[in-house]
């Protein structure tokens, strides 16, 4: 059984940036410059724009146990929502797109 | 005289058997093989390489080619992909939706081959296998809803074969020869892409997904290695090299 789960999380595009001062200081190392945690574009269409973002984050829960505690306070603090699925039997389809989904939203693709 | 002839020819037999090693074959690019790396502690889960990437499971922020010392980076924590383990063999996942790890390689004109080695358990509609991408179009990537293998280059030119991968162990190989003929090979069955040419340039710069069309490796197909060279490979040498991506799969 791994410890590592996968936190699956949307937020209102509004919020985006203050969602990502607010996660930098609980990550296991910083982003990248121009990388945000919620890089996944979504809309009520898959069209943009985006009115929120998402994102599906493996986290060593032994590593990054504040980032897990802190989970509760940040849906509060910034809208939107999350759940948590073992790494073990995480889905692509079930747990981050289906769950997307129940929420109205979908990611936007790029073109093709 | 009869002795020296059996020593020669015991000789050329152990020759013909030689590993593949990566000072064999010339051209090698830091390359994307988690097995190896973990096995030489080269895996880490954070992008300060103090927390080794070692069980199923554990994310990769820094793949170190085993090779050319090179690192393979995720732009961040939530791109990262993540160790798997089939039957011993290890390899790594992405979660389907933003994991890549990002390296900028030199930009191809020339010849060029890639390799990849994989255990495949999604391949059906909406289910992707991504060895190569680019934030660019430029890519490698198995599309399971036509399905069928697309190569693109820097300019958006695209070149693809109609085939469904079946599950299970895979090896593939695309290459362009020096003619701009382009070929994916699976299991050891080479075809031509349609068009069988493909000209311009190549600058890949991601393993495991390519965000300029959101498309990502389904988290059920795992990646053992990604091999690329910036030249063609002799038939020698892709034996050598087939069969040291066959040992890795399981």
């Amino acid at each position: 059984m791994s410890t590592t789960a996968n936190v699956i999380a949307w937020i209102p595009a509004a919020s985006l940036a203050t969602a990502e001062a607010a996660v930098n200081p609980l990550l296991a190392s910083p982003n990248a410059p121009g990388t945000n945690t919620f890089s996944v574009k979504l809309s009520p269409t898959g069209s943009a724009p985006a009115t929120a973002y998402g994102c599906c984050a493996p986290v060593n829960t032994a590593v990054s146990p504040e980032l897990m505690a802190a989970l509760p306070s940040l849906k509060a603090s910034l809208g939107g929502d999350y759940h948590v699925v073992s790494w073990d039997t995480y889905s692509l389809q079930t747990d981050c797109l289906n769950w997307w989904a129940a929420a109205g939203l979908v990611p936007i693709l790029g073109p093709s | 005289m009869t002795v020296a002839w059996l020593g020669m020819g015991l000789g050329l037999a152990r020759y013909n058997r030689r590993p593949w090693s990566p000072a064999l074959v010339p051209g090698l690019q830091p390359s994307y093989v988690p097995g190896v790396s973990r096995s030489k502690g080269l895996l880490w889960q954070n992008s300060a390489k103090t927390v080794p990437a070692v069980n199923a499971g554990d994310p990769i922020r820094v793949a170190t080619c085993p090779y050319t010392g090179q690192d393979v980076a995720a732009p961040s924590d939530a791109a990262r992909m993540t160790l798997t383990a089939d039957s011993g063999k290890f390899g790594a996942n992405g979660n389907g939706s933003s994991s890549v790890l990002l390296y900028t390689f030199p930009t191809f004109s020339g010849p060029w081959t890639v390799y990849a080695a994989g255990y495949l358990q999604a391949v059906g509609s909406g289910q992707n296998w991504v060895p190569l991408g680019d934030d660019n179009p430029v890519m490698v990537t198995y599309y399971g809803s036509s399905p069928a293998w697309f190569l693109e280059n820097d300019a958006a030119g695209e070149v693809s074969y109609g085939g469904a991968m079946p599950t299970g162990s895979a090896v593939v190989r695309v290459r362009r020869d020096a003619s701009n003929n382009v070929f994916v090979r699976v299991n050891g069955t080479e075809h031509a892409f349609s068009p069988a040419t493909l000209t311009g340039t190549f600058t890949f710069n991601q393993f495991g997904g390519t965000r300029y069309q959101s498309i990502y490796s389904n988290p059920a197909n795992h990646t053992m290695a990604t091999l690329v060279y910036n030249q063609a490979v002799s038939a020698a040498n892709d034996a050598l090299i087939t069969s040291f991506l066959q040992g890795l799969v399981p």
